[in-house]
Parts: C-alpha cells; sequence; structure tokens
C-alpha cells in the first residue's frame, strides 16, 4: 500500500479511485496496480495520476450509460441538478451521448448512480441539496474535456439544451445576483453552442444589462462576472478577437461586435486596472469599428479607454495625443457627456506633466458642464468624469496654497461619490483626498483614508465578484 | 496605493521600519499592475521613509529612480518635490553645498514654472531652513532638517 501511495504521488483522488478501480476489476488485489501505474506519466500536479485510472475504468466501464453520464456531469463547473441533467436527457436522445440514459427507469436509473459512487466517480448524495449530482472537479474536466472535444456536436446540443433550460429558469428581469446567474450560465451556454447573436440580443443585452442602463454593471454590481460571461463572445475566449462565425445567423455583426469590445474593455479596466495590455487590444479594436460604422459615442468610448491606459503607462506626450483627440471629437459631437470626458482626460494628462495652470482650467471648465448638464450620459463611464475632474480641481487648488477651499471641493467630491454609490469612483476619490493628506504632511489623516479606500475597494472587489449588491448609480445621479 | 499611504503614516508617525515594510509591498503591488503614473510619487514617498529610518544612501537611490521615470515618461509633477527631497538627503549625507544649493533652487524654479504656490513655499522653507542650520552649525555636514 504504501508503495502504491508512493507511485501515484500520494494524490488522493488518484488513490482513491485506484481502490475502487481495484476492487470493482481486480478484486481488490493491490499488486493489480502496475496495470494503471506502469502507463502512469510523472506530472502530478496536472493530475495525470488520477486521469491515468480514470482512463483505465473507462476502459473498464465500457461505452455505456455510466460514461454517458460523467460527460454530463463534465459541462458542469459546480453540482448538476437534475433538473438541468433532466433537460439533457429529454427526447430525442442526444446522437452518441444520451442514448443509453433516455426512458431509464428510476431503479436503473439509481443503479447507474450507485456503481458510479462506488468507483467514486461521482460524490455520495449531499443531505443538504437533494437531486443534485457532485463530483471531483478532474473529473469533470477530464470527460467534460472528452465531450467537448471528441463529440463536438453532441457538447454543442447539451450547451443548447442548457442555454435553453437556465434562460427560462431566470425570472425575466432578474433584479439581484442570485436570481441573474442562471442567465450568465445561459450566455455561457448560449455561446458554446454557437448561438452568439441569439444569446447576445435575447439575453445578454435586454435582460442582463437592460440595455443602456447597464444594469448587471451599475446596479449589481457584478462587473467581474459579466466578463466572465462575455469572454465567451470572443475567438478562444481571448479578449480583443470577437468570434466572427457561428451556427447559421448568429455570427456576430460588428455592431455586436463593437458593443461587446466596449463592454469588455470597461469591466476590465474596472476588475483588473487600467493598464492591462487586452484593454489596449480591445479599445484599438473597437476604434476601428467605431470608425467603420461611424458611431461617434463608441468612438468617445474606446478613445477615453486608450487614454485611461495610455496616462497610466505610457510617455504622457501619448497619452496627451489622444486627449487632444477626444476633444475634437467632443467639439465635433458638440455633447456635454463627452465634453466632461475630454475635459477629465486633458486635465488628468496635464497634471501629471506639471502643468498645474492647465490642468485646472480643464477640471473647472469639466466641472461646470458637469453641474450644468441635464440628461444622464448616454455612455457608460469606469468612474464619473465629472467627479474625477472635481477631485483634479481640489488638487490643482492645493497646489495653488487654496488650501481650505481644496478641503471643501474633496469633500464634495467624496460626498457627491458616495450619493451615486459608485464604489470605483469613491475609490478614486478617497486615494485623492489622501494625496492631499500626504502633501499636508498629516499622518493621522492619510491613515484613516487609506483605511477607508481600503475598505470601499474590499466592497468593490465584492460587489464585482457578484457578492454584493448597490443600489442604482444611475438612478441615484443628481445632476445639479 | 494603500499600503504605501499606510506605510508614510507610520513613517511619519514614528514607526519607520514598520512603515517602510508597508510601502515596499504596496509599490512591489503597483508595478504588477504595470501602471507607471504614480510611481515618482511613490517612491518619494518610499525616500521620505528611507530618510527617517537613517538610510539616506538608499533614499537618495530611490529619489534617482524617481527622477528617471520623470525624464522618460514626462511625469513633471513631482519634479519640484524630488529636487526638494534630494537637497535634505545631501544635506543629512553633508554633501557638497553647491550640489545642495543646486537642488532647493531647482526646486524652487521647477515649483514656481508650474505654478504650484505650495510646493514653492515648501521648498523655499526647507532652503531656508537649511540654511539656517548651516549658519549655526560649524562645518554643515550632516545635518537634519526637517521634511
Amino acid at each position: 500500500l504504501r508503495n502504491a501511495s508512493d507511485e501515484f504521488g500520494g494524490h488522493c483522488l488518484a488513490l482513491t479511485l485506484l481502490g475502487s478501480f481495484l476492487s470493482d476489476a481486480y478484486n481488490g488485489d493491490i499488486h493489480c496496480r502496475k496495470e494503471v501505474s506502469k502507463r502512469l506519466a510523472q506530472d502530478v500536479r496536472q493530475g495525470v495520476h488520477a486521469r491515468k485510472v480514470m482512463e483505465s475504468y473507462q476502459a473498464w466501464f465500457g461505452e455505456g450509460p455510466e460514461l454517458a453520464l460523467l460527460r454530463m456531469l463534465g459541462l458542469f463547473d459546480r453540482p448538476a441538478d437534475e433538473q438541468a441533467l433532466g433537460a439533457l436527457l429529454k427526447s430525442p436522445a442526444i446522437h452518441s451521448l444520451t442514448e443509453s440514459l433516455t426512458d431509464l427507469s428510476p431503479t436503473e436509473w439509481r443503479t447507474i448512480l450507485a456503481k458510479l459512487r462506488r468507483a467514486r466517480l461521482l460524490a455520495g448524495g449531499d443531505p443538504h441539496n437533494p437531486g443534485y449530482l457532485d463530483t471531483h472537479p478532474l473529473v469533470r474536466e477530464y470527460f467534460g474535456e472528452q465531450l467537448r472535444s471528441q463529440r463536438t456536436e453532441a457538447w454543442k446540443e447539451c450547451n443548447r439544451r442548457l442555454y435553453n433550460y437556465y434562460r427560462t429558469l431566470a425570472p425575466q428581469l432578474p433584479d439581484n445576483f442570485r436570481d441573474m446567474e442562471p442567465l450568465f450560465l445561459a450566455v455561457i451556454c448560449g455561446c458554446n453552442a454557437g448561438l452568439f447573436r441569439e444569446t447576445l440580443h435575447e439575453v445578454y443585452i435586454p435582460r442582463i444589462q437592460r440595455g443602456s442602463a447597464y444594469f448587471a454593471a451599475n446596479v449589481i454590481g457584478a462587473r467581474g462576472v459579466l466578463l466572465s460571461a462575455l469572454v465567451h463572445f470572443f475567438e478562444d475566449e481571448r479578449l480583443g478577437a470577437p468570434v466572427e462565425t457561428g451556427a447559421e445567423g448568429q455570427a456576430l455583426t460588428p455592431e455586436d461586435q463593437l458593443l461587446i469590445l466596449i463592454q469588455a474593455g470597461e469591466y476590465l479596466t474596472a476588475t483588473r486596472g487600467f493598464a492591462v495590455p487586452e484593454v489596449r487590444v480591445c479599445y484599438d479594436r473597437a476604434e476601428s469599428l467605431s470608425h467603420l460604422l461611424n458611431r461617434p459615442r463608441p468612438l468617445y468610448v474606446a478613445l477615453m479607454g486608450q487614454w485611461r491606459r495610455s496616462v497610466c503607462a505610457d510617455k504622457l506626450s501619448a497619452a496627451l495625443q489622444i486627449a487632444q483627440r477626444v476633444s475634437s471629437l467632443a467639439q465635433e459631437q458638440n455633447e456635454p457627456a463627452l465634453m466632461i470626458g475630454a475635459c477629465c482626460a486633458s486635465a488628468v494628462t496635464h497634471y501629471f506633466l506639471g502643468n498645474f495652470e492647465t490642468s485646472g482650467q480643464y477640471a473647472i471648465r469639466g466641472v461646470e458642464i458637469w453641474r450644468s448638464r441635464v440628461v444622464q450620459s448616454p455612455v457608460e463611464e469606469v468612474d464619473e468624469p465629472g467627479l474625477t475632474c472635481l477631485a483634479y480641481e481640489a488638487l490643482i487648488k492645493w497646489h495653488f496654497g487654496e488650501i481650505a477651499s481644496s478641503h471643501v471641493t474633496i469633500e464634495e467630491a467624496i460626498s457627491l461619490e458616495k450619493e451615486l454609490n459608485d464604489l470605483h469612483g469613491l475609490a478614486s476619490t478617497l486615494h485623492y483626498a489622501t494625496v492631499l493628506a500626504y502633501w499636508e504632511r498629516n499622518p493621522a489623516e492619510v491613515e484613516r483614508l487609506a483605511g477607508c479606500y481600503r475598505t470601499v475597494n474590499a466592497s468593490e472587489f465584492c460587489a464585482m465578484a457578484g457578492y454584493g449588491s448597490r443600489s442604482s448609480r444611475l438612478g441615484a445621479q443628481r445632476f445639479r | 496605493m494603500g499600503a504605501v499611504h499606510r506605510g508614510w503614516a507610520r513613517s511619519a508617525s514614528g514607526s519607520p521600519a514598520e512603515g517602510i515594510s508597508y510601502i515596499e509591498d504596496g509599490i512591489r503591488d503597483y508595478r504588477a499592475s504595470d501602471t507607471i503614473v504614480g510611481l515618482p510619487y511613490l517612491l518619494a514617498i518610499k525616500a521620505e521613509a528611507l530618510h527617517l529610518a537613517n538610510r539616506i544612501p538608499e533614499a537618495l537611490t530611490t529619489i534617482e529612480e524617481a527622477d528617471a521615470l520623470v525624464a522618460k515618461y514626462d511625469q513633471h509633477y513631482m519634479s519640484a518635490e524630488l529636487h526638494r527631497l534630494r537637497g535634505v538627503f545631501l544635506t543629512a549625507m553633508g554633501a557638497d553645498e553647491t550640489q545642495i544649493d543646486a537642488s532647493f533652487c531647482e526646486a524652487i524654479r521647477i515649483a514656481r514654472e508650474q505654478k504650484s504656490i505650495s510646493l514653492e513655499r515648501r521648498a523655499e522653507a526647507t532652503y531656508a531652513d537649511y540654511r539656517k542650520q548651516k549658519a549655526s552649525a560649524s562645518g554643515g555636514r550632516g545635518l537634519r532638517i526637517p521634511l
């Protein structure tokens, strides 16, 4: 037994499966382990030992209901509920997958489950979640990958059925993360099934984002989960290259591609920072498509995205050039929201260039337009640029020696961010307040504010991951 | 950046070793995000903390690193402050007077050019402290002037 443990690298799952396999196939004779171990590779971390035992089980079971069920469980990344499995088992049978599983009697079904449980390939029933079938992630991965790569049509049909199951499971317009979760699963399954356009236009846009309300992002705060869903609209899940093929009539149009590129860029920025390379890829591609389609608003978002990345990671002269392009576009369109963004880009870039006077002029102009605006922004922003302008106005006031006034201004910016309930924006503004406290050489205030924005960042992280909710940023917006 | 600010606060409140540890962790995380724009500011904070921990040569090296970033990426928003800090550190090391004077004068010139009244006043005040201490000290070597 010790030798067996050594040979299998002490890998828990591999040893568990080996034990049950030897018991099933060789009457428990430990010496017969060599039938399995002689074919083992060395890399324990990749789960090779466990895979080899699963391979042996596969040969021992032969094609039949046990393997079919294991492959179906490979479609899930969590315990599979019986209703979802029921959607897969409905007639007509899925070719080369569920033929042996349809029309089974309850006894036959339980026998299969018992056989897999005895083999430790299926977890025991969970009394807290009756009706759910669970297995080890490596088992899911092994059999799921087999289904995807060797029985692709069956895999797509499974995903098509799960897409229909999940999209009907959720309320039409879910208003919290828990209720919305099936829709995120529907997006993933729909894309896997090649139903890109349908998934985008029947689930993602109208039900998850509620069109231009960006509900899941702005109200539920689930930007991280949105990004996880959006990657399925990209070739090989590589951000930057939206899928261009699909089932018949399901290929994404250039308009669709522009939408997902812009949203992926925004959520990537919000979750992983301004400077990650994929952000640039998304916004560069979005810029080309905006020109192609003659769409100024997405062009503005793409340019702002490029500018944010550039100001963080490039020579500032490059960022200034992009800021100037944003300004030209805003003037051309004569749209207040775009002008505020343009002022923000110029104010921030000039600040870091050390052109404090010019920075202040842009910041004040941006705040003026923001205060006089009567309609909400037609574009989705990572932070509210009007409030970024206000924060930079505070920084510039400090440089100009207007210390008391800079305090009033930064306090107003913090208060407005709180009203908007925008955690990302609030964290940024608290950061600027901390910078001011540092310039004033006030350690107690720096410590207090740094603690505040750590807390806000943690809350934001939870919201982005989908574990919290925040009230409507748009609903709470104040236009003065 | 929260860790860096917290580190500065600890450092300025009399716990420089603890503060430097926070600051170094924060800068490491910040660099990992591929972001450059705030680095001169963060490095200035680190240099201050090193100075408070009496690790003056390291503080000066940190300022040089920040200067290189300023030059490479045009991030002149910290230029005046970096020159002022350099003057403080050179003073603490007992460097050549012309070097020290040049650092403070450059800090004042840049702040004036950038129309930063607060940074200009700060640089002038530090320069005045330096001259006052130099006048009252014999030889003027290794003076500590407040940050």
